[in-house]
């Protein structure tokens, strides 16, 4: 058998590690063979490709942003500021995460740093670019993996004359925006084929409002996606618009191009979900829902979808509804310490005591992480009070807090606990510290304040 | 992700060790009713099954039986795709197409029929070969050029050349203009061309009349090695990998191309227009389509052994599979109609159907034994008590005396020495230091040491820490303490702090105080007669002359002290003289000076030297009895508020200009950043101008600041005057201690709170409460919250009453009666306990609403509702 076809074969099979190996042979013997270099180089992207629309990009601005539209915004018109809603069922009484951003039913990219994750361990008096750690990362794992040197040496490389040839420009662009991470030739060679092809392909628009985002250049990364979806209606344009206007924090702009998108696209998966995490962000929990709604029925295994309505459902007092979401995401095969214990707090609330406690049995058999267990512990210490056993609440609080010492709600319930006992001057002293941790807590400072009027 | 898995009806395993890929399995019905399923392995094996499954007494009966594979067939070159069509001229059978790297053949099956059903026999007999001379990639079969009930056969070679083979005969050959790597190829047959995935990422067409007329006019006519090279008809920008191509036919007689990319699901109809797009959140492996009504029905395969049925873009099932497929298909078997037919690349083939066999996902049991309870309860006890004594020891631990991990003992050397270190003085020739020891004698191991020696500011000690840890021997730490600039001292008191933890991990800390030398900063000078400030000292016993108390400093010069009246002055003559005069046996000590903050200095030390001297004797005391020096002390308040205004003024200026100077820098960003580069407009003027303003305004700060903290160590002077000369006034003990803390010598400024509005809001308490003159002054609202002070006059008019109702107190205490002074005194304790007391009862009941209400809202407080995506 021809041993390209062979390597073509590996390839569609995704043996990548083969296929290059296969790839290697031909061209140490046809070192100008086009087509292997380009099959080789396509297969070493493969292999470290990440669908880069759901990696984390979440960073503050910093002083000299001049993309900021306005710094005061209206209420209702910024991802931003976390005010109080109007709305009916306000998400403001859900608890938050670090960031003030509401809690929402997944972990996901981009939301909600995962704690632990290396953007976190940065800190936050180094300013960082926009470029993901995962970038970094997978340029330098990248390199590791190659014995004699990089594939490509790009420091003496005629960008200019690949980007004349179609073929061979698009995979190079791909390998080098996220096999090497090398942005400032991704980028020269997006332009220049750009010029090559007359502006005509919208995928090279597409690339290039990519680098200019990981340059920090939103506004011009939102000009080409704008020229791009002029050429081209794709739902992948659509939901880069999107993010580069939540970057930009209009997201009134963002669900207006979502709104555009189902036009085209009607009941598209990807741009409904959007629309609900973008409501979701907003504090608009009815729409949010609506349109976790209409994703479940056009996809009914989506797991983000049902997860967040069965959270919908459990803040508003209905946690028989929630448990019957959280039971069919567990019967799809998702194993998680967080699943179980949601699970074990709506059968808590839903009077099943008997699942209870097996739940979180299984939940705090499941977290490896330390801070998944403070709140398991947390959530037991509801279960203890619930019986009616405030020693055991106590407990339960101590050893959370021992997972996690800067858990505030913890703190909170530990210090009403010891009030009941009465504990008063250590009562006090544990709300301080609740405080101190966070600070615009409504219970600590409805606490406070009452302990300080008595 | 499902909730099913597919239910397996029948399955076989390739034994040896063969690999398959996308387009080694066809299932097709050849000549009869129902389908077969063919697969052909890279090692060149073809197979051939006919899976019957016999329906006994209405029950499917499944499983692999031997007869079901029909044939078997060996060759020698591997075989790469598999292809069914009327391929044979005359004949309107379907036959077997295979294509091998170089040559495509054609055979035809026959069943030679047998008396058993296993003695069928089928054989498989080849028609024709075309051999070919490039590498062939893939191929497709169709009517091309509307040829009713001939197919030709299109094969692409891996480097782009397109041979068309009309059945037995060559046709043509032409190269395809834009090509490096062969993607999948289908023939569509309503409009007559072949549609291919180019290597840039387009899906491209090509009229098959086109390929014809190009094939045609190349020179070398009928050789397969040339061929002029064709420029597709409609492009479509996909701009992605593909990874299978489908066409179908609905029922509109309607054609559609689905294409199933690397992130999306694409159908496009057949002239290039998109009909939808289906994003996927996995990445696919292979998918087969088919019409149901109107609709497009697709089967795709995911990388997570899901397979998933969207109809058109719906997903309308999803159930798990048992092993990771490289193909699949539909089939219509004998009994079993629709079934999947999926194959694995190392060869296993099965069919299935989807079925609602729940997947069910069994979680692993977890590892809990059972528990006894009896056991478990003793040990719960038993770790509640280690819990219990845990917080109990900490108490215990932290009453310890602090003597029991460690003593401390202070050394002043007497002698003074030149100072060899740098300091801000200006006459450098009376520049002295003096030594500090420190003994330690640690009875224990200790963690952690830290020692920090406190001295009043003008005043400097090098180095002002040590640091030690895992102590365990005795330790001597040596300081050296010296004047730093030319100003008054506060107060000699040098102040040690060790702060400790102890092996057992409990913190703790030890302060002591040492008097430091007087002649470090204090030295004879001629006493003056005539001076603005008397305060005079009065003594029960008979006072000391000079010469005996200030012995020490008598060593320098001895002929200076003898008389009655003796002057002392700072070191570097900065300060005003003090002369202390005594009159014999008259029990009295005079001190006479210019300025309160010079004979700040003396006052200490006379008492301090005093109690000393008569330290054997109880009975000895120390009376002041004139009245307190105020006007001095106010106007040292008064220019330290001064200064502290000009500061702050001086600060919001700088605040000022800074942002002024960020604003320009960012408007030069913004004009920098613009594509089309604007003038500057002397904004680069500004930037320096601005930047020269801070500048100064810097400078002017740093000197004011010098100047504030030499006002600062006048005001502690003047106020450690005072104290010390209330603290001889004879107060009663409960009022001593509000005295003493309202008029602290440390002044502090921080950000946002000057030392007057503390000091205010405590001279108000004391009016308000202890001092208050009338009734109608306690009923007044206690003052609780720092104001800022902006009216200086106020201060001084609190100050002046405080000092004054302080002094007034005495006399009139010291003339009335006992009684009187404890109701006063006592009463305002009582009227801090009682609503403290009373409001206890009531506290229960209102935190256990709180708390409801925080429980409430709050229980859904656990942070945790967060699933991770899967």
């Amino acid at each position: 058998m021809d041993k390209f076809y062979e390597a073509l074969s590996l390839f569609r099979r995704r043996k990548y590690d083969l296929c290059i190996d296969k790839c290697t042979e031909i061209l140490d013997k046809q070192p100008l063979d086009q087509a292997a270099w380009c099959l080789k180089m396509r297969a070493m992207t493969q292999r470290v490709y990440v669908d880069d629309i759901e990696t984390e990009d979440a960073f503050e601005s910093d002083f000299f942003d001049t993309n900021i539209v306005a710094t005061a915004p209206r209420p209702g018109t910024s991802l931003k500021i976390n005010t109080a809603s109007t709305s009916e069922n306000p998400f403001s009484a859900r608890p938050r995460a670090l960031t003030g951003r509401p809690l929402t039913g997944v972990v996901r990219p981009g939301t909600q740093k995962r704690p632990g994750s290396s953007l976190e361990a940065l800190g936050t008096a180094r300013p960082f670019t926009s470029q993901s750690s995962r970038t970094i990362r997978l340029g330098t794992a990248a390199m590791l993996s190659q014995k004699d040197g990089p594939f490509i040496q790009f420091s003496n490389f005629n960008i200019n004359k690949y980007a004349g040839k179609p073929c061979l420009s698009k995979p190079l662009f791909e390998y080098l925006f996220y096999h090497e991470g090398d942005m400032r030739n991704a980028m020269e060679l997006a332009i220049q084929a750009n010029q090559h092809c007359e502006s005509k392909d919208w995928w090279w628009k597409v690339q290039l409002a990519k680098c200019y985002d990981t340059l920090n250049l939103i506004r011009k990364a939102e000009e080409q996606l704008h020229s791009a979806v002029k050429l081209q209606h794709h739902v992948e344009i659509f939901i880069r618009l999107n993010r580069i206007y939540s970057k930009l924090d209009q997201p009134l702009s963002a669900l207006n191009i979502c709104k555009a998108g189902l036009e085209i696209f009607p009941n598209d998966v990807t741009l409904l979900i959007e629309m609900a995490r973008l409501y979701e962000n907003l504090d608009n929990s009815s729409m949010s829902v609506k349109f976790y709604r209409s994703a479940v029925i056009e996809d009914a295994i989506n797991t983000e979808s049902i997860a967040c309505i069965g959270m919908y459902h459990f803040y508003n007092n209905q946690p028989e509804l929630a448990l019957r979401y959280y039971r069919r995401v567990l019967a799809m095969g998702a194993h998680s310490a967080e699943l179980y214990n949601n699970l074990g707090l709506c059968c808590l609330f839903s009077q099943q005591l008997d699942l209870t406690l097996s739940c979180f049995q299984r939940a705090l058999d499941l977290a490896s992480d330390p801070l998944i267990k403070a709140e398991v512990w947390y959530n037991l210490s509801h279960t203890a009070i619930a019986a009616g056993d405030l020693e055991l609440a106590v407990l339960c609080l101590n050893i959370s807090l021992s997972a996690d010492t800067n858990h505030a709600s913890a703190l909170n319930n530990l210090a009403v606990l010891h009030h009941k006992m009465g504990r008063t001057n250590l009562a006090r002293s544990y709300f301080l510290s609740a405080k101190t941790l966070e600070n615009d807590m409504i219970e600590v400072n409805a606490n406070l304040e009452y302990l300080q009027n008595k | 992700m499902s909730l099913f898995k597919t239910k397996e009806v029948w399955s076989h395993n390739c034994e040896d060790e063969e690999s398959f890929d996308q387009n080694s399995m066809i299932v097709s019905p050849l000549n009869s009713e129902a389908d077969f399923i063919i697969t052909g392995s890279h090692s060149g094996i073809l197979r051939i099954f006919k899976p019957v499954l016999d329906i006994n007494e209405g029950v499917l009966q499944t499983g692999y039986k031997p007869t079901d594979l029909i044939l078997e067939k060996s060759f020698d070159s591997p075989i790469l795709q598999l292809g069914v069509g009327k391929l044979v001229s005359g004949s309107m059978l379907n036959h077997l197409a295979i294509l091998h790297p170089k040559q495509v053949s054609i055979y035809s099956m026959t069943v030679k029929e047998g008396a058993t059903k296993h003695g069928i026999q089928y054989l498989l007999k080849l028609m024709y070969t075309h051999s070919l001379k490039r590498s062939s990639a893939n191929f497709t079969i169709g009517h091309f050029g509307g040829t009713l009930n001939r197919d030709f056969i299109c094969v692409q070679s891996l480097d782009g050349m397109l041979s068309i083979f009309e059945q037995e005969s060559f046709a043509f050959s032409c190269f395809i203009s834009v090509f490096l790597l062969p993607g999948p190829l289908v023939y569509v047959r309503k409009t007559d061309s072949f549609v291919t995935s180019g290597s840039n990422w387009y899906i491209q067409c090509f009229k098959y009349k086109k390929l014809y007329d190009a094939g045609h006019q190349s020179p070398e006519k009928g050789s397969s090695s040339a061929g002029k090279s064709v420029i597709s008809d409609w492009d479509f920008q996909l701009n992605e990998g593909v990874i299978e191509l489908n066409v179908l036919e609905l029922s509109t007689k309607e054609y559609v191309i689905l294409i199933l990319g690397e992130k999306n699901l694409y159908c496009i109809n057949d002239w290039g227009k998109l009909k939808f797009i289906k994003r996927l959140d996995y990445s696919p492996l292979c998918f087969t389509s088919f019409t149901l009504d109107t609709n497009v029905m697709n089967i795709v395969v995911s990388e997570t052994n899901t397979v998933l049925v969207y109809q058109n873009t719906t997903l309308k099932w999803s159930a798990k599979l048992h092993f990771l497929p490289i193909n699949i298909k539909r089939a219509n078997l004998w009994n079993l109609k629709g079934c999947l037919v999926i194959l694995s690349d190392e060869g296993r083939l099965e069919c299935c159907y989807l079925g609602t066999q729940p997947s069910l996902f069994v979680a692993p049991p977890l590892s809990y034994q059972e528990l006894d309870f009896e056991k478990a309860e003793t040990e719960l006890a038993m770790l509640n008590k280690i819990a219990k004594d845990l917080n109990n020891d900490e108490l215990k631990l932290s009453s310890d005396p602090t003597e029991k991990y460690f003593s401390m003992n202070l050394f002043v050397d007497p002698e003074l020495k030149t100072c060899n270190h740098e300091s801000n003085i200006s006459i450098a020739y009376n520049n002295q230091m003096c030594k500090l020891i420190i003994d330690v004698k640690p009875h224990g191991r200790l963690e952690e040491l830290q020692i920090t020696m406190l001295v009043s500011k003008p005043l400097k000690c090098v180095p002002d820490t040590f640091f030690y840890t895992d102590l365990k021997e005795n330790l001597k730490c040596e300081c050296d303490i010296f004047l730093n600039e030319d100003n008054e001292v506060p107060s000699l008191k040098c102040e040690v702090v060790a702060t400790f933890i102890s092996d057992t991990g409990v913190p703790r800390n030890l302060r002591k105080w040492v008097m430091l030398p007087l002649n470090l900063v204090i030295k004879f000078c001629p006493p003056q007669k005539d001076n603005e400030i008397k305060i005079n000292l009065n003594l029960n016993r008979d006072a000391v002359p000079a010469a005996v108390l200030f012995s020490d400093l008598m060593q320098d010069n001895p002929l200076e002290a003898t008389g009655n009246a003796t002057g002392f002055t700072n070191v570097t003559e900065c300060g005003k003289t003090v002369s202390v005069l005594l009159a014999k046996s008259s029990q009295r000590y005079r001190l006479q000076s210019d300025s309160l903050i010079s004979s700040n200095l003396m006052v200490e030390q006379i008492v301090f030297r005093l109690r000393k001297h008569f330290q054997d004797d109880d009975d000895f005391s120390i009376n002041f009895s004139g009245s307190l020096p105020l006007a001095p002390l106010v106007s040292c308040v008064n220019s330290h508020f001064n200064a502290r205004k000009e500061l702050v003024s001086l600060q919001d200026n700088l605040a000022q200009l800074s942002s002024q100077y960020r604003l320009i820098e960012k408007r030069l960003v913004a004009k920098l950043k613009t594509k089309t580069p604007s003038p500057l407009t002397n904004q680069g003027i500004l930037l320096d101008d601005t930047f020269l303003e801070i500048m100064s305004t810097v400078d002017r700060l740093s000197e004011k600041n010098a100047e504030m903290s030499k006002i600062r160590v006048e005001l502690e002077c003047s106020l450690n005057a005072v104290l010390n000369l209330i603290k001889l006034m004879d107060l009663d003990n409960k009022l001593l201690p509000l005295i003493e803390s309202t008029f602290q010598q440390f002044v502090y400024d921080v950000d946002g709170q000057n030392w007057e509005d503390v000091l205010d809001c405590n001279l108000q308490y004391l009016l308000r409460t202890t001092l208050a003159k009338s009734e109608k002054d306690k009923l007044r609202a206690e003052c609780t919250n720092f104001e800022e002070v902006k009216d200086i006059s106020k201060l001084e008019k609190h100050i002046t009453q405080v000092l004054e109702r302080t002094s007034k107190k005495l006399s009139i205490e010291s003339m009335d009666l006992i009684e009187e002074k404890g109701q006063g005194s006592s009463f305002s304790p009582e009227k801090g306990e009682q609503p403290i007391g009373s409001s206890l009862g009531k506290a229960s009941s209102r935190v256990l609403s709180a708390r409801i209400k925080s429980s409430i809202s709050q229980v859904p407080e656990s942070r945790d509702e967060k699933n991770e995506q899967v």
